[in-house]
């Protein structure tokens, strides 16, 4: 049993599903407001869990996203069955992106998704295997000054 | 005063509320539970959007204001008039003449709000180009909304313009121009609930500049009853002023900037909430009214159809010939108002309400109650046991606020006496 852990909720994603698009990093906005973790902590895993959650969308098969909160954390764990990514240094790169055609005309594509996810966690590991999949997971971090 | 009563100013009748689940089902914070077969508002979650009045067909909920004999405490008395006002049909009294009765009431001066909007526009458009971070910048004219931002979204709190709503900037400007009258009363008239709130319980101001707040559907019914007058000193807005009485004006007027404008609080919640998650485009300054059209809306305000109410409006701004105020010159004096005048002068706090416990680890116990409990419920959203959805049910017998035998379905399974009465049907 993990030392502080609260709560796990797991939600599952399912590849080019746009009609349900945001609907986990919206369940895990509303769980973690319901819990009262700081309001910065909320935003931050919210925009994180939302680009994970795309990512799958757009490039993966299927995938289940692990909630896991924690007293002093909030953690994320992403992992899909699909492609994978060869070079992980590459994508993690602002711009970088291989979206499709038809994913650009939908605003998505810019390369800034991982990046972002960087951006808005205190720790972010990527695990990909090619032609099987990638695991995305990263934690928020509740310091003492948030509250 | 006592402070819970002033949360918020929408009441119930209890005598008049017969326990139908109309009010449950369209409050958009689930403030509403009926208890023992009468509703009852939980203070803290209220926004006072109005939505349960509008809704309700026993007239058991209403909204608290002041009585206009208040003002008889104050030797000088000036009313501020909402910019709605101008939505109202008068029948065929004359403007003149509404005035009149309005002052025979006992008022010495007439205030239009629009005269606070103008000011209010002009100083957000100051702040837009000053501050180029600070985006979207929300109006603080509805007080419903901002409200809605302290109830569910504590995170856009720093999103909310810093200057004052226009009513409250208007009090404050006329407080300065007639400081050296004594025992001077500035009181508003209300188009809604919200507004009666924001006066008696502020937010983002230490203390109102407004010293009461009235009804404007009872003030409709003295004017067209009483045709006493008398007279005293009139301000009016202009066309830009009138205009911010429906949603649009205020967009309008800041047409250089990337505008968003939306009514109706099921409408503003929605969009909120894409805010809060970032998936919106980048604008600078958003309208948001809790009411259908904005304030024209207004659940106090005596119109029997909103959208003649917004044409009456845009009539009376036609026939406005200026586009500011013809009797105070906002677009010359706005920059010389005071601080105080201009700007809030506290923080607006967040006032959260979605959480299940202030600490995380009861909170999450509550939560897995709440889904185990929630597994057994039958799902349809009946409303019988007096919450507004099973998931919302769930929760307050997880929080130890309800029952589980208050669900009818449950209920009829473990109480004793229904077994032997459907043992007993049986035979
Ligand atoms: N779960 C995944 N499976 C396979 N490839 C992925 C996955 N997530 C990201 N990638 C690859 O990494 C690239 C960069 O991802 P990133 O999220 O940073 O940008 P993007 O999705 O292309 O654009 P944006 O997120 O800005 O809309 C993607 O184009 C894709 O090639
Ligand atoms: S839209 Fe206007 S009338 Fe309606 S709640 Fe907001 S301020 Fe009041
Ligand atoms: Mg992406």
């Amino acid at each position: 049993m993990e030392e502080n852990l609260l709560l796990v909720e797991k939600f599952k994603i399912q590849g080019r599903d746009f009609d349900r698009a945001g609907e986990a990093s919206s369940q895990i906005k509303t769980i973690l407001k319901k819990l009262n973790i700081p309001p910065s902590v909320i935003r931050k895993a919210t925009i994180a869990a939302y680009e994970t959650e795309m990512n799958i969308i757009i490039y993966a098969y299927h995938g289940v996203m692990t909630l896991k909160v924690y007293k002093n954390k909030v953690k994320v764990i992403a992992e899909d069955k699909g492609p994978g990514i060869p070079d992980i240094n590459l994508a993690m790169q602002e711009g970088y992106s291989t979206a499709p055609p038809e994913i650009l005309e939908m605003g998505f594509g810019a390369g800034m998704g991982l990046a972002n996810i960087k951006k808005n966690s205190d720790i972010l590991e990527i695990k990909s295997n090619v032609n099987k999949g990638t695991t995305v997971t990263f934690e928020v971090s509740i310091n003492e000054q948030h509250k | 005063m006592n402070n819970i009563s002033n949360l918020h100013s929408i009441k119930i009748k209890s005598e008049n509320c017969v326990g139908c689940t109309n009010c449950l089902r369209v409050c958009p914070t689930e403030a509403i539970r009926i208890k023992n077969g009468t509703a009852i508002i939980k203070d803290l979650k209220c926004i006072d959007c109005g939505e349960c009045i509008k809704h309700c067909p026993h007239l058991a909920s209403w909204a608290q204001s002041d009585d206009l004999r208040i003002i008889s405490n104050y030797d000088y008395r000036i009313l501020i008039l909402p910019s709605s006002f101008n939505g109202i049909d008068f029948l065929d009294i004359e403007p003149e003449t509404i005035f009149k009765r309005i002052f025979a009431l006992g008022f010495n001066e007439i205030w239009e709000e629009g005269i606070g909007a103008e000011l209010y526009l002009l100083q957000t458009e100051k702040w837009l180009e000053m501050n180029a971070k600070k985006r979207p910048l929300i109006s603080t004219s509805c007080p419903s909304v901002i409200r809605l931002l302290q109830v569910s979204f504590p995170t856009l709190i720093p999103n909310i313009s810093p200057i004052n709503a226009p009513k409250d900037l208007l009090a404050f400007f006329i407080r300065e121009q007639r400081r050296d009258i004594k025992n001077l009363g500035v009181f508003y008239l209300a188009p809604c609930p919200a507004r009666v709130t924001s006066v008696r319980n502020t937010q983002g101001l230490k203390k109102s500049p407004i010293d009461g707040v009235f009804d404007s559907k009872d003030l409709y019914r003295r004017i067209i009853k009483n045709n006493i007058i008398s007279e005293g000193k009139i301000f009016k807005a202009g066309r830009i002023g009138l205009s911010t009485g429906t949603i649009g004006g205020e967009g309008a007027f800041l047409k250089e900037k990337r505008v968003i404008k939306i009514d109706g609080i099921r409408e503003v919640k929605n969009f909120i909430e894409k805010l809060e998650e970032e998936k919106v485009p980048p604008f600078d300054f958003l309208e948001a009214w809790a009411c259908p059209t904005g304030c024209t809306g207004g659940i106090l305000l005596p119109v029997n159809n909103i959208s003649i109410a917004s044409y009456e409006l845009e009539m009376s701004e036609k026939q406005r010939t200026n586009d500011f105020s013809s009797d105070i010159d906002t677009p010359k004096l706005y920059e010389s108002l005071s601080k105080k005048t201009v700007f809030l002068d506290s923080k607006i706090k967040p006032r959260p309400q979605y959480f299940l416990a202030e600490d995380v680890t009861t909170a999450a116990k509550i939560m897995e109650k709440t889904k185990l409990i929630y597994s057994r419920l039958p799902k349809i959203d009946c409303g019988s046991c007096g919450a507004p959805s099973c998931y919302a049910f769930a929760e307050d017998v997880a929080k130890k606020e309800a029952k589980l035998i208050e669900c009818i379905f449950l209920g009829k399974k473990s109480t004793k006496k229904n077994k032997q009465e459907k043992k007993s049907a049986m035979e």
